[in-house]
C-alpha cells in the first residue's frame, strides 16, 4: 500500500512528537547536530562502534519512530521555532562510526559496513546520501582541511569530497561538517578513508552518513516554520528510519529550539 | 497523465535533492552569480569545451541530479533555500552552453547554436521563456565590455539583438553571470547567431548559457530560510532531462553559505 491522497495522509497519522532542545555554544554559522544537545529527545552518547562503523536502525538521541504494521511511512508534518533566525532539518541517520585519530594526518581507513537500505529510493545504493564529520567532544585550536574518499551511488570507487565549509578552531560538540560530492555524483554508498590536513590537537569526531528528510525554519526570530505531507510532496520514511535533528544557525549564542514531528502510515 | 490535484502532488513526490555550497568568490550586490562551478553538493562543474555552437544539455556533471519519470510528467514540488546574506535564489534549467569565445575580440563572433532541447516553457524548441546569460568560467581581466548577442526569437524571427542587462565588471570572478536582455516584443530565444563585445575583457573565459528560470526564491532577510511549493509556483514543469542549476543574486558582496533542497513530484 501507499498513501496517495490527503485523506490517506490524515487517516494514517500517528501521534505527534514534541521536541525541544537547548543547544549551548554552537559554532556559527555552521550545520549543527542536535543529537548531543539536552532536551527532548534525550542526549545521545557519542558512538563507539569503531572505524567501520554501524548501520543504524535506532539511536538513543533520535526522534521516536516505529515501523508500520503494514504499508509505508511518510512525513506528515515537521515544525520548528527558535529564538533566532535559522533552518531546522530532520534527517535520517543511516550510519556512524568512531575511532578517528584527530591528530593523525595520514589517510585513516574506514571501509564502512553497508549502509541500510534507506537512500532516496529505499536501496543501499546511496542516492541522496551525504556524509558529515560530527564533533563528539570539543576540538582543539586548529582548522584542518578534511578529505573523504568514498564510493558513489553508482558504485564508482575512489571518489573524493572535502568539507564544504571551513573547519572552525575549537569546534563545539555537535558541529557538523558536510562533505562535498565529486562531479556528477548523486550520493555516497560507502566510505573508504578520512584524511585530516593537519592535526586537530584534541577532541573527538565521528563520521555520519545521513539523508535530509525535511527542512523548515524561522525567517525571523521566534517565527515558526512548518512543512507537511503536501508541501514536502509525501516524503517517504523507510522502515528503520532514525530521525534526528540538525540546524543551521547564524548565531553562536545558546538557543532554545522547539517543534513537532509527525508521521503518517498506511 | 498530469498532476492536477494536491493528492497527486503528495503521491508523486520524489526524495529531496540537497544543495550545499560556499560562495567563496567576492560577489557583487545585485549581480547574478552562477553556483555551477563551486564545490559542494552537487559537485563542481567543469566548463564546457563544446565550441562556439555549443551543446544541447540533457545532463551535465555539476547539475542538481534529476531523474525522468517512469511515465507522466514532472513538476516542481518544493524549493527551499537559506543564505547568510539575503537576495534571491533562482532554480534554472540549463538548456545549452558553449565555449570558445574570444574575450579579447571586439568583432562579431559567429555562434550559430545547435538546436536547444525541447524544454522551453511549453516543452518545445521554440524558445519561449528561454533566456541567455554570459557566464564567467575563468576570471576575466581588465575591461567592462558591453555584450551584444544576435539571436532568433521564440517566433522564429532572426536578427534580433540584445545587450547585457547588468553592466559587466572588470576582473569578474568565475561564476559571474550577466543576463542578456530581449529585444522589444520578444519573450524568449530560440537560437543564438552572434556574440560581440564592445571592448576587450583582456583575459579569462566565458560561456554563453541558454536557460529557463523554474522558480525564484526571495531570501528577504540575511540567514532567513524561505520556501516556495507546487501551489505558489503554479506547478512549474520540469521537462525530461532537465539540467538544474542555481543562480544567486546577492544583496551584498559578502561571501556566503547557500544551502537548501529541491523536491519534484511526478505522475
Amino acid at each position: 500500500m501507499a498513501i496517495s491522497t490527503i485523506d490517506g495522509a490524515i487517516n494514517g497519522f500517528q501521534y505527534q512528537h514534541y521536541w525541544m532542545k537547548n543547544a549551548a555554544s554552537p559554532s556559527s554559522p555552521l550545520f549543527y547536530s542536535l543529537v548531543y544537545a539536552t532536551g527532548v529527545p534525550s542526549v545521545a552518547t557519542a558512538p563507539s562502534p569503531g572505524m567501520a562503523g554501524e548501520a543504524l536502525t535506532s539511536y538513543e538521541g533520535q526522534l521516536p519512530f516505529s515501523n508500520p504494521p503494514s504499508g509505508n511511512s511518510y512525513l506528515h508534518s515537521f515544525s520548528s521555532t527558535a529564538n533566532d533566525v535559522l533552518s531546522m532539518m530532520v534527517y535520517d541517520r543511516l550510519w556512524q562510526n568512531s575511532g578517528i585519530d584527530v591528530t593523525n594526518t595520514g589517510a585513516q581507513t574506514i571501509n564502512s559496513v553497508a549502509f541500510p537500505a534507506r537512500d532516496g529510493n529505499g536501496s543501499t545504493n546511496g542516492a541522496g546520501v551525504l556524509v558529515a564529520l560530527e564533533v563528539g567532544a570539543a576540538m582543539g585550536a586548529a582548522t584542518p582541511t578534511l578529505t573523504l574518499s568514498y564510493t558513489n551511488s553508482d558504485g564508482t570507487a575512489g571518489r573524493t569530497g572535502t568539507s564544504i565549509y571551513n573547519t572552525i578552531s575549537g569546534s563545539a560538540v555537535g558541529s557538523f561538517y558536510i562533505f562535498s560530492l565529486q562531479g556528477a555524483d548523486k550520493g555516497v554508498r560507502s566510505i573508504q578513508t578520512i584524511t585530516l590536513g593537519s592535526s586537530w590537537l584534541s577532541g573527538s569526531v565521528n563520521l555520519v552518513a545521513f539523508r535530509i528528510l525535511a527542512r523548515t525554519g524561522s525567517w525571523a526570530g521566534t517565527a515558526t516554520g512548518f512543512t507537511d505531507w503536501i508541501t514536502h510532496c509525501g516524503t517517504r520514511l523507510y522502515d528503520g528510519t532514525v530521525p534526528c535533528l540538525m540546524t543551521w544557525a547564524r548565531t553562536s549564542s545558546s538557543l532554545i529550539y522547539n517543534g513537532t514531528f509527525t508521521v503518517t502510515q498506511g | 497523465m498530469a498532476i492536477t490535484s494536491l493528492d497527486n502532488v503528495g503521491a508523486g513526490g520524489q526524495y529531496a535533492r540537497q544543495f550545499v555550497k560556499a560562495t567563496t568568490p567576492t560577489l557583487v550586490a545585485g549581480r547574478p552569480h552562477s553556483l555551477f562551478y563551486l564545490a559542494g553538493v552537487p559537485g563542481a562543474a567543469t566548463a564546457s569545451t563544446a565550441g562556439l555552437s555549443g551543446e544541447a544539455l540533457t545532463s551535465y556533471a555539476g547539475q542538481i541530479p534529476f531523474t525522468n519519470p517512469v511515465s507522466g510528467v514532472t513538476e516542481l514540488g518544493k524549493f527551499t533555500g537559506q543564505c547568510t546574506i539575503g537576495g534571491q535564489l533562482l532554480l534554472c534549467d540549463r538548456l545549452w552552453h558553449n565555449s570558445g569565445i574570444d574575450v579579447t575580440s571586439t568583432g562579431s563572433q559567429t555562434i550559430n547554436s545547435v538546436t536547444f532541447p525541447a524544454r522551453d516553457v511549453s516543452g518545445t524548441t521554440n524558445g519561449d521563456g528561454v533566456l541567455v546569460g554570459v557566464e564567467v568560467t575563468a576570471a576575466t581581466g581588465a575591461g567592462t565590455p558591453t555584450i551584444t548577442v544576435g539571436y532568433t526569437n521564440q517566433s522564429g524571427t532572426a536578427s534580433r539583438t540584445a545587450t547585457n542587462a547588468i553592466s559587466t565588471v572588470a576582473s569578474s570572478a568565475i561564476g559571474a553571470f550577466y543576463p542578456i536582455g530581449l529585444q522589444s516584443g520578444d519573450s524568449g530565444v530560440r537560437s543564438i547567431q552572434t556574440y560581440q563585445q564592445s571592448a576587450t575583457w583582456t583575459s579569462g573565459s566565458v560561456s554563453l548559457v541558454a536557460y529557463r528560470t523554474i522558480a525564484r526564491l526571495p531570501l528577504i532577510t540575511d540567514n532567513g530560510p524561505f520556501s516556495v511549493d507546487w501551489l505558489t509556483t503554479a506547478g512549474q514543469s520540469l521537462y525530461d532531462n532537465s539540467t538544474l542549476f542555481l543562480i544567486f543574486i546577492p544583496r551584498s558582496t559578502t561571501a556566503s553559505q547557500v544551502h537548501g533542497e529541491v523536491i519534484w513530484t511526478q505522475g
